[in-house]
């Protein structure tokens, strides 16, 4: 540990919210991502030898997590295993890269594209998403189907992604 | 294609909703190995949900603001929803100042802060000032609660004497002590390493302890770790009200829950008219005589049958001579040693410290040789000398030798009695408390409240010497050390480190507190004649 440096820790920094979604993407159920989360910030720091700094970051970052993510599934029964590796490894490709200046810029994105959102739908998502409420408890208060709900919330998602990467496109990606 | 892409959708709502059956599941991922398409389109929602999921807690943008926010607006929104990532498994965002203005960012240097201290000590002497930055590297206190906060709000309640590698705002090396470490609320992801183990925040208050030996155990208060021991021999995570230590198979072993086991809100008022500031002293006793009892020497706390002449007396540095103080005295016969003490102590009789940390709570400790073939002074050392930086060195013989012993003496709060920790060799092997055998000892408190008395009878076959106990003309090493506490018997107030090498030696650059560790920094303790 003697030679992780500030810089290693605070690039670590910068990458976490990065790192929650990759994992998030990757596998299923909260515990699971928090300890494989908290597995790669420990591999980092332990082996920020092995990173050479005029590579970009994030990339090697999420490399580490997806090294873990494989020896979480390896140590442990495969009954949670969701998609084999070669699948997790296409999804992987999928997941949305940002870069090491401006690893946040999803968040912004994100931002912009729910300020588009029809206030319903908007609602809808807070009471999810913010608030943390059941879809069930949703569901009871507007008067309608748990189904419903879902549904609904699905569609959002699926706006939201569509809307985030047409800005991705306009931004010009990660290259 | 329309029908396919309905089904998957149907299943990608399932899987954010937590619903996904097994067999869902596997449809999912036969879809998406069929077709590219379908892994692009799981990856892109699930991001999404992802990300949304980390906005738990967070105001929302109205919309009019979102549209016309300028630049600044919205990073200081997306720092704020980047800091909410914490609340499902981190603690890392603030670690960029990307939570508060970055003008009160403090050096990239700086770590933590000391933003409390009572009684705090520095190794050297010097007292612990709220304010002090610290960077990263080795931090030691020899009394005292000190508390910090890191640069991304974790609290560290350092409880001494303690040593602490601070190496980043989320890692840190407990190289003995107590530590409390809580995160902000939501927050996980600090790491503690002690020699034996390493814990893992999840989010959690918990403490960490590592005993003068090294053993070290963990306590959750709340919240969760993972504990897992050196080369992950052993792992477990615990959860509030769990504690484990780690034992010398590089297992975990379960402990019962103390919540007393650590301090952990730092207690907001100085007792009025009591001088703070640093309690310590500075050895001025080199040789202990021990003279020879010619009476039985009865462990009633009356040392009216000892004889005075021979004791040592020490006291604290300025301000605090006139109320922390030690008379020590040795005797002994073919059969004992007899030890006895009168000692200042404002708040005496009240350790109520938990077990391996018995000594902090007020005690008396001496460390004796009782093996002429170890000579004066002892070669037997735990650490290297050099300024700043003692390790464990090899054990040598001397080191472990069964000849050497440490008594460690105090008065428990809870139970009303003199107690005694056994442990032999400079490296404090096959400890016991109040071990089997004839020993007696018993405390008595001052008529004035502003002190205690205690008298030891240890007998020679329980130190493993009865076949040859030290005699007359013996000069063996041996150390005092007392340690006082605050009011409630838990805080380490201060020591006094006494019969001391004062010639060169090998290791005297170690602090005093350390000299327990350091067989040459041992004083003498000559064995009188019968008579003299």
């Amino acid at each position: 540990m003697k030679n992780v440096t500030t810089d290693l820790s605070e690039r670590l920094a910068g990458a976490q919210f990065d790192l929650y979604a990759f994992v998030s993407v990757l596998m299923r159920g909260a515990d699971e991502v928090a300890d494989v989360l908290q597995e790669t910030n420990m591999t980092i720091l332990k082996h920020g030898a092995n990173y050479d700094p005029s590579r970009p970051f994030l990339p090697w970052a999420r490399g580490v997590a997806r090294n873990c993510i494989a020896k979480f599934y390896s140590a442990r029964s495969r009954e949670r295993l969701v998609f084999d590796e070669a699948l997790m490894d296409r999804i992987a490709e999928w997941v949305p890269c940002v870069t090491d200046e401006r690893p946040l810029e999803d968040l912004t994105r994100l931002r912009h594209c729910m300020a588009r959102l029809a206030a319903r739908q908007r609602d809808f998502v807070t009471a999810r998403y913010i608030r943390g409420e059941a879809v069930k408890d949703i569901a009871a208060r507007e008067k309608c189907s748990e189904g419903a709900v879902s549904m609904m919330l699905h569609r959002v998602r699926q706006l939201l992604a569509n809307c985030m990467e047409r800005e991705r496109a306009r931004a010009g990606g990660c290259a | 294609m329309d029908k396919d892409l309905i089904l998957f959708d149907d299943l990608v709502r399932c899987v954010a909703d937590g619903s996904a059956t097994e067999e869902e599941l596997r449809t999912l991922a036969r879809m998406m190995r069929s077709d590219p398409r379908f892994a692009k389109r799981y990856a892109l929602q699930m991001h999404v949900h992802a990300l949304l999921t980390c906005q738990m807690g967070q105001e929302w943008p109205e919309a009019e603001t979102a549209v016309t926010a300028n630049g600044r607006d919205v990073w200081r929104w997306v720092a704020a929803a980047a800091a909410a990532v914490a609340v499902t498994a981190l603690g890392w965002i603030w670690t960029l100042g990307l939570g508060g203005p970055r003008a009160s960012r403090p050096g990239a240097d700086c770590i933590a802060t000391v933003v409390s201290s009572r009684h705090g000590q520095w190794a050297d002497g010097r007292e612990v000032t709220a304010g002090t930055v610290l960077l990263a590297g080795v931090w030691e206190w020899q009394g005292g609660l000190v508390e910090l906060v890191t640069r991304d709000r974790t609290v560290l309640l350092v409880e001494a004497p303690a040593s602490l590698e601070i190496v980043n705002a989320l890692y840190a090396r407990l190289l003995s002590g107590k530590l409390v470490v809580r995160m902000a609320e939501g927050c996980s992801g600090f790491v503690v390493e002690t020699p034996k183990m390493t814990v893992l925040d999840l989010g959690t208050e918990f403490g960490v302890s590592v005993s003068p030996t090294g053993e070290s155990q963990v306590q959750v208060y709340n919240g969760k770790v993972r504990a897992e021991t050196a080369g992950k021999a052993s792992r477990r995570e615990l959860k509030a009200g769990e504690s484990v230590r780690a034992d010398e198979k590089g297992g975990l072993v379960e402990e019962s829950y103390d919540e007393k086991r650590f301090i952990r809100r730092f207690p907001p008022v100085m007792i009025p008219g009591r001088p703070s500031g640093a309690l310590y002293s500075r050895s001025r006793v080199e040789t202990a005589r021990v003279a020879y009892a010619r009476r039985p020497v009865a462990a009633d706390g009356d040392l009216s049958e000892w004889d005075r002449r021979a004791a040592f007396k020490s006291a604290c540095a300025a301000p605090y001579a006139e109320a922390y103080w030690l008379e020590g005295l040795m005797m002994y016969d073919a059969a004992n040693l007899y030890l006895a003490a009168h000692v200042g102590d404002p708040d005496p009789l009240c350790n109520a410290a938990p077990a391996g940390f018995e000594f902090a709570g007020g005690s008396v400790i001496v460390r004796v040789s009782t093996d002429p073939a170890l000579g004066w002074p002892l070669k037997g050392t735990l650490v290297e000398d050099g300024p700043g930086s003692y390790r464990l060195n090899p054990l040598t013989a001397e080191t472990t030798s069964d000849g050497i012993a440490t008594l460690v003496m105090w008065h428990d709060a809870q139970a009303g009695r003199a107690r005694l920790k056994l442990e032999r060799g400079i490296d404090q092997h096959d400890q016991q408390v109040d071990p089997p055998g004839d020993w007696r000892g018993v405390f008595r408190k001052d008529a004035d409240g502003r002190g205690y008395t205690l008298e030891y009878v240890i007998p020679w076959r329980l130190l493993k010497c009865g076949e040859r106990p030290p005699r007359a003309g013996d000069t063996l090493a041996a150390l005092w050390m007392v340690h006082w506490s605050d009011a409630e018997g838990r805080i380490a107030r201060g020591q006094l480190v006494e019969v001391t090498n004062h010639q060169p030696h090998k290791g005297e650059t170690t602090p005093p507190y350390c000299y327990f560790q350091n067989g040459p920094s041992w004083g003498r303790a000559v064995y009188l004649p019968e008579g003299e």
